[in-house]
Order: C-alpha cells, then sequence, then structure tokens
C-alpha cells in the first residue's frame, strides 16, 4: 500500500537578536495540517498573537492551565494562541485542516512554561480562507534571542 | 520583523525517506455513520505507532458529541479511560472503566452551530502491533460561539487486550454520524533501527 511521507519542514527561524514580529509568508495548500513549534522566551510573560493572512478579526480561544496554585480554564475572544514567557517556553501548535475551505479553521496547542505552567489550548479562527500565512506577535513585546520557531506540514 | 518564505519548491524538496507518514486519508463526501481503519495489519512491519489526525463534526441535534472508539471490534468491557477537559470556566477530570468502547472526548455536533464548525483531535495509538495493552491518548477541543460547548482537552484510553491492531472504528456516542467534510487520517511513525 502507497504511503507518503510527510511531517515536511517548511521553514525554520532562529532569532540572532530581538524581534517583534515572526511571519511564515507563502504557506502552498499542499498539505492538511500545519504544526508550529516554539522555543525561546520573550520580553513579557502573555500570550502572544497568532494571526492567519494579516487578518486580526474573528479569533476565538479556550484554554485549561494547571500551575502551582491549581487548574483554571477561560475562554476568551483573541487569538493569543502563544504563550511565551521570560521563562523558556514551548509551544506545539498544530492547525488543522488549514488548506481546506470549507471549515473555519480550528488550532490545537499544548505549551509548558519552565517552573510556571502548562497550558492546552483549542482555537478557532472563524473563516473558510486557506492559510497562506502566519504572523506571531505582542503589542509592546519582543521574542527574545535566540527563540526558535519551526514550521510543519502534515499531508 | 522577521519574514520567512515558504517556497513550495523548497518544501517539496524537502520530503525525503519518511519516518511519519501519511497511510490513509477519508474525507467525507457524505455523512457517514461511523469511519473505520481496517487494513491496519498491513502496516505493522513498518511501523511503531499510529496516529490519527481529524477535523470532524457530528449530525444531531445536540451542540456536541462524544467521540468514541472501538479497536479490533471487539465489543466487551475491556476499555477504560481518563480525561482533563476545560470548558472556559472550570477545569474537570474523570474517569471510567469496564466500558465497551472509549470515549476519546466531545465533539462538535448539531444544526445550531454555524457552518464551517469543526472540531480537532489528535490521537496517538502508542505501540500497537507490540503485545501489551493499547493505550491511547487524545488531545481534543474546539470554540463555538454557541451555548457552553466550548472546550479543550487531554484524555488517554487503555484497550486491555494483548492483540496486535487490525481496525479502528470512529462513531459518535448519539448522533447518526459525521457530517460531510469531516476528515479523519492516519499517519505512522516509524522505530528506529
Amino acid at each position: 500500500m502507497a504511503v507518503t511521507p510527510t511531517y515536511v519542514p517548511l521553514g525554520t527561524i532562529e532569532l540572532a537578536s530581538t524581534d517583534s514580529e515572526i511571519v511564515f509568508s507563502s504557506i502552498p495548500a499542499t498539505y492538511r495540517d500545519l504544526i508550529l513549534v516554539f522555543n525561546g522566551t520573550g520580553s513579557t510573560n502573555a500570550g502572544y498573537i497568532v494571526n492567519f493572512n494579516s487578518n486580526t478579526t474573528g479569533y476565538t480561544r479556550v484554554g485549561m492551565v494547571g500551575d502551582s496554585g491549581g487548574a483554571s480554564s477561560f475562554a476568551e475572544s483573541n487569538a493569543a494562541w502563544l504563550e511565551v514567557s521570560t521563562n523558556r517556553s514551548m509551544t506545539i501548535l498544530q492547525v488543522m485542516d488549514y488548506s481546506a475551505t470549507d471549515k473555519h479553521k480550528t488550532v490545537l496547542s499544548r505549551t509548558e512554561v519552565s517552573g510556571t505552567f502548562v497550558m492546552a489550548l483549542a482555537g478557532r479562527w472563524a473563516n473558510t480562507a486557506a492559510v497562506t500565512s502566519i504572523s506571531l506577535y505582542r503589542s509592546g513585546a519582543t521574542f527574545s534571542s535566540g527563540s526558535t520557531f519551526s514550521l510543519y506540514g502534515v499531508n | 520583523m522577521l519574514l520567512l518564505g515558504v517556497l513550495q519548491a523548497q518544501a517539496a524538496g524537502a520530503v525525503g525517506a519518511g519516518s511519519f507518514d501519511l497511510l490513509e486519508t477519508q474525507v467525507l463526501t457524505s455523512a457517514a455513520a461511523s469511519v473505520t481503519f481496517s487494513s491496519l495489519s498491513t502496516y505493522a512491519a513498518d511501523y511503531q505507532h499510529l496516529q490519527i489526525r481529524i477535523a470532524v463534526r457530528a449530525s444531531g441535534s445536540a451542540n456536541f458529541e462524544n467521540l468514541f472508539m472501538r479497536l479490533n471490534s471487539d465489543t466487551g468491557s475491556n476499555y477504560a479511560r481518563h480525561v482533563l477537559i476545560g470548558n472556559g470556566s472550570s477545569v474537570s477530570s474523570s474517569a471510567s472503566s469496564s466500558q465497551s468502547t472509549i470515549n476519546l472526548g466531545p465533539v462538535p455536533a448539531g444544526n445550531a452551530q454555524a457552518s464551517g464548525i469543526f472540531g480537532a483531535a489528535v490521537i496517538d495509538i502508542l505501540d500497537p502491533y507490540e503485545t501489551k495493552n493499547k493505550t491511547i491518548r487524545t488531545l481534543f477541543g474546539k470554540h463555538s460561539p454557541t451555548g457552553g460547548e466550548t472546550f479543550v482537552g487531554l484524555s488517554s484510553g487503555l484497550w486491555m487486550n494483548t492483540t496486535s491492531l487490525t481496525t479502528v472504528l470512529l462513531y459518535p456516542e448519539f448522533a447518526a454520524g459525521f457530517l460531510t467534510g469531516s476528515r479523519f487520517s492516519l499517519y505512522g511513525i516509524k522505530a528506529g533501527s
């Protein structure tokens, strides 16, 4: 039975200095899912914004987080899907069916912030357009030097 | 701002010998009561683990449905499950044993939902071909503006059977089935040499 090798690296960025915004552009519609792996730090402890196709509307998220104080859950109308901290944080963010044009885009992610918390998050972009670019940023904040961002495509 | 263009030619060139392979995909062109992957034995020689990635929406009048999994058509009370779930206001956990199926977690359903809303799950089936009980772990979630059916969660499932895996059946708990557009992809992860 024919199989298709996948989990294809599309691009990796390692910051040589601080940067306020990371963009993966010209993402081909060749795959079904995208997987973004972040490993790094930032200038503040906050959810950084993940926008698709330079569109800033239609984003929601629901998350659950566990830390030394217990577990909690939240639901919000924003695209703060990437938790960044002054402590090292790692996130694997999966954009399901990013190239489909009959679905809103659903995102699943898991984040660990060293010594601070663990989080799972589901997000939705209420838009059926295929994702062709991903922007990562937070107003007034930066990603730190040494942070890495890797994007993969999964058929 | 650092911008990285992803060129299709680069992406295509990056495909090499696979350790994570797409084995099968089912995208529903009409509603279906269930989805089955029935050729799993053909992959036993090449893969150590399996993963199922889904974007799914069930039919029915409820706002969500639990997604069930049954292995090798075993209808006995041989499954167990733990779940940790957040619904936007609180986090809860539960456990169940002696079940006749694995409850992977809720997925969106129903006509009350806006069109285009699908839930997602990434399901790892660990060591499906080894002579040990089968462990399944799932990350699932979806956010919807309708009602209180927003959730994200982690679940683990156990099938207390050491038989090599041959089939996986996925179906909604109560609804008639899955809606058109629902997608189910099966992947194989190779072992190290």
